[in-house]
């Protein structure tokens, strides 16, 4: 089953890559080649691969039907938050800065994923901020947006 | 010579500079490698972005003696709670663990300790003496020459793809197709870039290593509710002369093995430390004692595992070509500081080379101080709740993506790079070819088409070319031999 939801991801992105690259312009200084060459060659190699990794899985499965699906009935709450929470951060750090949108995504997973007690979860994420922004921005002297609008 | 005039010419600022950059690698690899779940190639990716305003000189160090600081940290768990930090400390847990329940767990960690020290000193000098011949080689290298050479990198997917050699190779093709994102190499023409300014220069390997490596981990570990096994206190007792002397020869089977293993490219730490577990139980005077808690049973292992963390460097400095993991990391550390591996590095940045061995040495010799002062900070380390730790090392992986270009892009490719990572472990799909088809894509396209300009159209070139020819016949035996090995391990 792996082998056959594997093939269809890299079908997908094969054929994605392949059509793509008949919206690449042109150029008077193409070689023979060309910028479309290689992209099409790989993209079509794997969809080639995808296609032998679904035929197998296939065969796989008909040899025994009693297949079982990867193990995704584990956790997914954690990792949706996660992402969710990145997403938020990705969103706010330029408008709020980094040292607001450190402490808001800290004090959301600390909260959710840590169970952490709401003002431990705060203390927390307040000194990890600190030490975050004072290690990054004062001491490696990085280009983060300390505050807003900074 | 010109590496013992360096070391000469060193002054007290540069001395401390390397020193410190050694200690803390050092200090954080051990941390990371002690901590289950996070391999060196992690505590590599996590430390990659931070490097990315340093010096390149100290932040090849930083990477390299995390590295040499990953490979004996993982032995810590392994011993002390029957759970390997990293892969090549597998082996470790058979006799480690077995002494630790006899009572010997100090113990157990000198001899790891000891051990790791020996492999770093073999590993570092092979890494001295052979990586410039070789890279010497390449000064003769035609376009052609550089595009079998990149084929002959690929080709290292089949024998890193073992279970389904069809799933490695769409990894390949994967990163193959991910390289072709940004400016074409020839005409200079966007592709797959959306007309977003930030993808003119393609997919930085970095944004997709700190992805595929911690991304895909912090989300994988969140999954699970992993209990903490309580740790009793332990410190480290080296091992006595008498016992130095016993240990000996298992210590030079793991290092010959590691030697070996650590410059074929793929075959990495872990095949090397079971690989030495068995032939020091095979060489042994006491095989029976192998599994009951045998010091050989450690050193072995553990004197293997960190000489491969300095050979594995040998391909990636002298051709550019990463054999594992941990060295596409460093490549890609080289690389984001805009220094290109190959022949051309010892003419354009030997200082780098020179200061990185120095930076090896020192880090060698500070495992010993900094193996026997971290231990409780370890312990207390590994003690703590995992999602703590991984609400932490997420904050650290954005503030480290952001600080390179200040591009938002970057970490939204490193959100979706990472579901996509996770995808492909919970599929089985080998991670480590779709890193080397990103970083040795351009390498082969840009190549590729160069020779074809200059043979005007005639793909003979590339059989004329002698060089060329002899990594195209090197890669096809290669992936002849996998995929032999692959059918038979089939049946």
């Amino acid at each position: 089953m792996r082998e056959i939801l594997g093939g269809i991801v890299f079908l997908t992105i094969a054929s994605l890559f392949f059509f793509g690259s008949n919206l690449i312009p042109d150029s008077f200084l193409s070689d023979e080649v060309g910028a479309t060459g290689l992209p099409k060659i790989y993209s079509l190699l794997l969809m080639f691969c995808s296609l032998v990794l679904i035929i197998k899985g296939g065969f796989a499965i008909l040899k025994e039907p009693n297949f079982h699906l990867p193990e995704l009935s584990q956790n997914l709450v954690n990792p949706v938050c996660i992402l969710l929470a990145g997403g938020f951060f990705i969103l706010m750090v330029e408008r709020l800065g980094y040292a607001i949108s450190s402490f808001i995504l800290l004090t959301i997973l600390l909260k959710l994923l840590a169970q952490m007690k709401l003002s431990k979860a705060v203390l927390y994420s307040a000194m990890g901020s600190a030490v975050y922004s004072l290690i990054f921005i004062l001491i490696f002297g990085t280009n983060l947006p300390l505050l807003w609008n900074s | 010579m010109e590496f013992i005039n360096f070391l000469f010419e060193l002054g007290f600022i540069e001395i401390m500079i390397i020193l410190g950059s050694a200690i803390i690698g050092v200090s954080w690899g051990i941390m990371g490698g002690a901590t289950p779940g996070i391999s060196p190639s992690i505590s590599m990716a996590l430390m990659l972005p931070i490097t990315y305003g340093m010096d390149p000189a100290v932040s090849v160090i930083l990477l390299a003696s995390t590295y040499l600081g990953a490979e004996y940290g993982g032995s810590i768990p392994a011993i002390l709670i029957n759970t390997p930090g990293t892969n090549a400390a597998a082996a470790t847990v058979i006799d480690g663990y077995k002494m630790n329940e006899l009572g010997f767990g100090s113990k157990a960690l000198g001899i790891s300790l000891y051990s790791a020290i020996v492999g770093g000193i073999v590993g570092v000098f092979v890494l001295i003496f052979f990586t410039e011949p070789l890279s010497r080689l390449a000064l003769n290298f035609t376009p052609m020459s550089y595009f079998g050479l990149g084929i002959l990198g690929v080709s290292v997917i089949v024998s890193l793809s073992s279970g389904s050699i069809f799933k490695g190779i769409c990894s390949g093709l994967m990163g193959l197709l991910l390289a072709t994102i940004g400016s074409d190499p020839v005409t200079g023409v966007q592709r797959f870039t959306f007309n977003s300014p930030d993808l003119l220069e393609g997919i930085k390997p970095i944004i997709v290593m700190v992805g595929l490596f911690a991304m895909s981990e912090i989300l994988i570990q969140s999954m699970q509710n992993t209990q903490i096994k309580p740790i009793s206190f332990s410190k480290v007792v080296l091992p006595n002369f008498k016992e130095k002397i016993q240990l000996a020869k298992s210590q030079l089977i793991g290092s010959i093995v590691g030697i070996v293993e650590g410059i074929i490219p793929g075959a990495g730490g872990s095949i090397a430390s079971f690989l030495s577990y068995n032939e020091a139980k095979r060489w042994s005077s006491s095989p029976e004692k192998f599994g009951l808690g045998s010091p050989e049973g450690i050193a072995a292992p553990e004197t293997s595992n960190n000489t491969v963390a300095s050979t594995a460097i040998i391909p990636v400095l002298s051709f550019g070509i990463p054999g594992s993991n941990s060295a596409a990391i460093l490549l890609g550390g080289l690389l984001i500081h805009g220094i290109s591996p190959g022949p051309l590095l010892f003419a354009e940045n030997s200082s780098i080379v020179f200061n990185l061995y120095t930076g090896m040495l020192a880090a060698v010799f500070m495992l010993y101080f900094i193996g026997k002062l971290i231990l409780p900070l370890c312990l207390w380390f590994v003690s703590k709740p995992r999602n703590i730790l991984i609400v932490f090392i997420y904050l650290t992986v954005f503030t480290g993506i952001y600080t390179i270009n200040s591009s938002l892009i970057d970490l939204w490719l490193v959100l979706f790079i990472g579901i996509f990572g996770v995808m492909m472990r919970l599929l089985k799909f080998p991670v480590l070819p779709l890193i080397l088809g990103l970083v040795l894509g351009y390498m082969i396209e840009s190549n590729y088409r160069r020779s074809i300009v200059l043979s005007g159209g005639d793909i003979s070139i590339f059989f004329d070319d002698t060089i060329c020819l002899i990594f195209l016949l090197l890669a096809a035996i290669f992936i002849l031999i996998s995929t032999y090995h692959e059918l038979r391990r089939s049946r």
